[in-house]
Order: C-alpha cells, then structure tokens, then sequence
C-alpha cells in the first residue's frame, strides 16, 4: 500500500501523528527489505531447480534459502556478505553471476577478444575494399578496349 | 589478414573447448568448498521429545551425518550401507546420525520401521542445517572427523567402499592425534 494512502487511513482512523509516522516507516522499511531480498534472490542459484534463481525457483528449499536472505537484509549484512554465505557452502556455481576468476575468466576474456579482433578485420578489409575502385580505374586506363585493340578504327 | 583470420578461428575453437568443457562438468561431482572445513554448527530437536542436539556434542567422535527423507528412492538403496556402518563402527567411537529433509518425523518413522535402523534421527525442522551445509538434495553424506571437520562430503547414495575408506583414513588420522 503507498505510504500516502496508508497514511490517509490511518489519520481518518484517528491515530495518533507519532503513531502513524511510526506504522508508515515500518511500512516503508518491510517495503525496502523485501525490494533487497528480492534482488538478491535473484542472484542466487536454486541448487534444486539448477536453471532458476531462488526468486523464481516453486521449491520450498528456494523459500527457506530466501527467508535466509531476508533474515540477512534485516540484520543490515551486506549483499557480498550474503553472496558470500552461499558461495562458501555451495560453491561458486550458486551465484548465477559468479565473479570472473579461473577458468570462468575466459569466458569474459574470449568473446571480448573475439570482438576485438573482428574489429580490426573489419578495419583491415575496409581500407582495401576503399583502395579497390582506384585500383580499378588504373587497370582501365593502363588495358585499353579490346575493340580498339583488335582493329584500327572502329569507325 | 590470413594471420587475423587463423588467430579468430583459434579464439572461438577455445572459447568452444572452454564451454564445452563446462557441459561435461557433473556439479554433483563439484567438490564442496566444506570439506577440511569446521563443520558448521547445528543444534536440531530429536524426533522423539524436541531435545536439542548439535554437531558439536560429539567432539571426539567421528560422525556420520547423513542428510535423507522418506520420499527420497536413492536414500532406500544407501540405508543398509549406512545400518551397516552403524553396527560395525560404533564400539570404534563413530557416530551416525540421520538428518530428515524436507519431511515429517512420522512419514520418516514409518520408513524406519520398514527398513529398520537405531541411529540417532534429527528433524531439520526450516531446513536451515541443509543451508549450512550445503545440500543439494537428499540424499548427502558428510563425514566429520574427531577434531570436528568435514573430512568427505557424497552427495547422492554413498556405497560401502566410500564410506568405508573414508572412515577407515579418519579413524587412522584420529589414532595419529591421539598418538
């Protein structure tokens, strides 16, 4: 419910001010704390449904790792801390984005790599489809017509 | 341009090994970052009368903690393993104790009625002892030594020569401390 809202009913049901400012903060604060854990849940591996993050994982395993994470916003733990209790009992694989290191690096290194030297193809063959009509040109000027070649005058 | 061209088809041959290499990794056989780690400390009720009990009340010990339920088919095929190791390894101060997944107590004494078993059964009741540890799924077996670390972690239904060598080199690491 928006704080506005909420804070409307609340004033018309005759709550106290202090009251009230108190109610729409926890409001607004369980607001935030399910926004945290929910962008969170969605970093996380389900390890039962291997192809879905906690946040979109049905498996009642999935609820209890995100009421975890829930557990952690409200405590104030960061979110590498809380990516970091997963990895350290899972693995690294239960992040769905893993920090690039190891052999994981070469996943990030190679596509950008690959781009890279595409470029510089792309670069190379440019310059000489630009030289190729010049070049042309001279090969023309150079060949005269064979017509002209073969007899005197056409005319 | 042929040096570019040979080189491109070099990086995307790698970066296909690499992902390639990726399909075949089985994650059931990624090694779990626990082993000669602590063993993370878990206090859970009995199934009889709620008795808190934790990984640490049996320092001194080596314990097998084997996480199952009753719903779970590979946990029928490893049970006699596990009853096996119970009988043959108590007087020689090791410890199995059975951890209910995602179940109920009474689903659970059922299937031990059927199957049978006398360990030490505990109820993780919200299925944080399976977070702490790392589970996947049921069923997993960790072997904890004396001094309180996971000396072997298997996940899927552990087979005899398994559980057997991993006892056999804690027992063995546990007389060499002792010694």
């Amino acid at each position: 419910m928006r704080p506005l809202a909420l804070a409307v009913i609340l004033l018309l049901g005759g709550l106290p001010a202090s009251d009230l400012a108190a109610e729409v903060s926890v409001q607004e604060s369980d607001r935030l704390i399910e926004i945290q854990t929910k962008r969170l849940a969605a970093e996380i591996r389900c390890p039962v449904c291997r192809g879905a993050s906690i946040e979109e994982s049905p498996s009642a395993f999935a609820g209890e790792m995100k009421a975890v994470i829930r557990e952690k916003v409200v405590a104030g733990e960061s979110r590498d801390d809380i990516r970091a209790y997963f990895a350290d009992r899972y693995g690294e694989w239960v992040l769905l984005d893993p920090e690039p290191s190891g052999i994981m690096l070469t996943l990030w290194i190679l596509p950008i790599g690959a781009l890279a030297l595409g470029a510089l193809v792309l670069l190379v063959n440019a310059r000489r489809w630009l030289r190729q009509p010049h070049h042309q040109e001279q090969r023309a000027v150079a060949r005269p017509p064979r017509h002209a070649a073969v007899g005197e005058d056409i005319q | 341009m042929k040096t570019l061209s040979v080189l491109g088809m070099l990086g995307i041959g790698l970066l296909f090994a690499v992902l390639g290499f990726g399909l075949t990794v089985d994650p059931d056989k990624i090694d779990s970052p626990l082993v000669g780690r602590a063993a993370p400390e878990i206090q859970l009720p009995t199934f009889s009368d709620d008795t808190l009990v934790g990984v640490s009340d049996f320092r001194g010990r080596i314990v097998v903690l084997n996480f199952w339920a009753s719903w779970c088919v590979p946990c029928i095929e490893e049970h006699s393993v596990l009853m096996e190791a119970w009988q043959d390894y108590a007087e020689q101060g090791v410890e199995v104790v059975g951890v209910l997944y995602q179940d109920s107590p009474d689903r659970a004494e059922v299937f031990l009625a059927e199957h049978g078993g006398g360990w030490l059964q505990l109820h993780d009741v919200n299925s944080r002892a399976a977070i702490e540890y790392g589970v996947y799924g049921v069923p997993e077996t960790f072997v904890i030594d004396a001094d309180g670390v996971i000396a072997f972690k298997k996940v899927g239904p552990i087979e005899a020569h398994e559980l057997t060598a991993a006892l056999t080199k804690a027992m063995s690491d546990r007389a060499g401390a002792e010694g």
